[in-house]
């Protein structure tokens, strides 16, 4: 489905991806982990297109690159951005109306009833009006409204309350059920825990680790693991097993780390 | 071209109901409109009595008439380009449906021609109303034929503005390829600076100390016939003015057509760089690193 072969990309000195790998699979969820500034966006950046690799790397999407053909190579996938952008001024209708022009498609009354259904939204609201959540399902329809095979979700589940957080995660397990490969960077262990298929865990501009939650604790060599501790253990280096060891200790000895604050 | 006709209609119908939104709004909007009829009912009023005025000076009047209001256009047409040039960075630089719009499947050419009528529409409105008040002015002192002027001038202003618009696009993408980010807002201090300068160069370029002399009478014709701006021929307003007073030449009008082409051919080049908004992009992160 998605290919990615020796991808660069380098902000003025500061290397954020060296020769970066990645290969997802028909109907796989995948899920990017890694601190901020790891490189989680510019690799969705530069699957939609809106960054270029600075080497000659390859991004295929069913065997399309993106210098093959601009717009047909858009409309093979649908991007969620972290913050997404809106027409505040225009109803969800007229959002999705539009949404479907530039995808080149017809926008039904009947799809469009349904998806609003789905989504358990008003049509005829306007955007401005809607909650973060609310607007966050209209940025995920307007990814799904072409039917695309490939989901690009950028942070989805930032500021969502625990409803629509509920609904994300069955929404992403259903379209994982209509086949539909999806990729996205999340900073909530969690849902990368119980959503993923594999887990990609960026560091020093790489794929560090890969693999299943039970393949990435087998590699840190212990059992019964949070995604976190795995986490930690995988990309902290000396300075968060410092950390660690010193938060131990203090518990250990009943003192707060964090007491000379107050 | 449907999908920049369904920005352009969604633009508008952002536009209607952001002025039509509330009681506030309306007030606002009325407020607007009164101010600014009463602006341009001063402005031709103002102008009408001074066209008439020097009229009146036989042969010499007609042609200071002419030169002022080849002047204030070239003015205008400055002011238009400083202003095109400040909408353009911020609709290129700040605007997020840039990279909102570049996550779909849009043509690279679409989205810039769009931008361009969008840039063109927001910059532009206030100086075709303002010209077509000066002018008509102008034109009813004149005593021309005033629907034929009315339609000629319509369209030659509208072609000139827009021609701005495009230059400013140009020039936009040509600036933000060459200079860093954190360098536009000193280019623009530096662009304020010089068109003030031009500005008092082209007063300088009018010689007026000329008209310090006893015989001024016999000595202002003359100087308003010899009234000239280095390289006169090439600025587009004189073409303009020429083919009101029916002074129009060949040349002139090849000059400016041989412009107008390189201005359009210029923004195929450049609005065909792809890399360029993808390096906007890049800049911009690269400041927040």
């Amino acid at each position: 489905m998605l290919e990615i072969n020796n991808i660069s990309k380098s902000y003025g000195n500061l290397k954020i991806l060296d020769s970066l790998d990645l290969k997802l699979n028909d109907g796989e969820i995948y899920s990017l982990l890694g601190e901020n500034g790891s490189g989680k966006t510019t690799i969705l950046n530069l699957l939609t297109g809106l960054l270029i690799p600075d080497n000659d790397g390859i991004i295929k999407i069913n065997g399309l690159g993106i210098k093959d053909n601009e717009v047909n190579y858009k409309k093979s996938f649908g991007y969620v951005q972290a913050t997404p952008f809106f027409y505040e001024e225009l109803t969800i209708k007229e959002f999705l109306l539009f949404i479907a022009t530039l995808y080149d498609i017809d926008l039904d009354e009947t799809r469009f009833e349904n998806l609003v259904k789905i989504f358990e939204i008003d049509g005829d609201l306007f955007i401005g009006n809607l909650s973060f959540g609310q607007k966050q399902k209209v940025a995920i329809i307007s990814a799904l409204i072409h039917r695309p095979r490939l989901l690009i979700l950028d942070e989805p589940t930032i500021g969502l309350d625990p409803i629509s957080l509920k609904f994300f995660k069955n929404l992403i397990l259903s379209l994982k059920s209509f086949g539909v490969t999806i990729i996205f960077a999340t900073h909530i262990l969690e849902i990368a825990a119980n959503l993923s298929d594999r887990i990609g865990i960026l560091k020093d501009g790489k794929i560090y680790a890969e693999g299943t939650f039970e393949e990435l604790s087998a590699m840190t060599g212990s059992k019964h693991q949070t995604l976190e501790e795995i986490f930690i253990k995988l990309t902290g280096g000396d300075k968060y097993r410092k950390l660690l060891k010193t938060l131990e200790e203090l518990e250990k000895n009943e003192k707060n780390y964090y007491s000379d604050i107050y | 071209m449907k999908k920049i006709i369904t920005l352009i209609y969604i633009k508008y119908l952002i536009f209607k109901r952001r002025i039509f939104k509330g009681k506030k709004s309306k007030f606002s909007l009325l407020l607007f409109i009164t101010l600014f009829t009463l602006i341009l009912g001063f402005t031709f009023y103002f102008c009408k009595n001074i066209f008439s005025y020097i009229h009146d000076f036989d042969e010499t009047g007609k042609l200071l008439n002419l030169k002022i209001l080849e002047y204030f256009t070239i003015f205008l047409i400055l002011i238009d380009l400083l202003s095109n040039i400040i909408v353009a960075l911020n609709i290129v630089l700040e605007n997020r449906e840039f990279s909102f719009l570049m996550s779909f499947p849009l043509s690279h050419s679409s989205m810039c021609m769009y931008k361009a009528i969008e840039i063109c529409f927001i910059s532009n409105w206030m100086a075709y109303i303002i010209g077509f008040t000066i002018f008509i002015s102008w034109a009813i002192v004149t005593g021309l034929n005033l629907i034929q002027f009315i339609i000629v001038f319509a369209i030659l202003w509208a072609f000139l503005l827009f021609m701005t618009s495009l230059t400013a696009f140009l020039l936009v993408q040509i600036i933000l390829y060459i200079f860093p980010i954190r360098w536009i807002s000193r280019l623009i201090h530096f662009a304020v600076i010089s068109i003030s300068v031009s500005i008092v160069f082209i007063l300088r370029a009018l010689k007026p100390e000329k008209l310090i002399n006893p015989d001024v009478r016999g000595v202002l014709k003359n100087y308003i016939m010899e009234l000239k701006l280095p390289f006169e021929n090439f600025y587009p307003t004189h073409w303009m003015i020429s083919t009101f007073s029916g002074n129009s030449d060949l040349i002139t009008t090849i000059v400016f057509f041989i412009l107008s082409i390189l201005i359009l051919l210029g923004l195929i080049v450049f609005t065909g760089r792809k890399s360029l908004y993808r390096k906007i992009i890049f800049q911009k992160k690269k400041g927040c690193k």
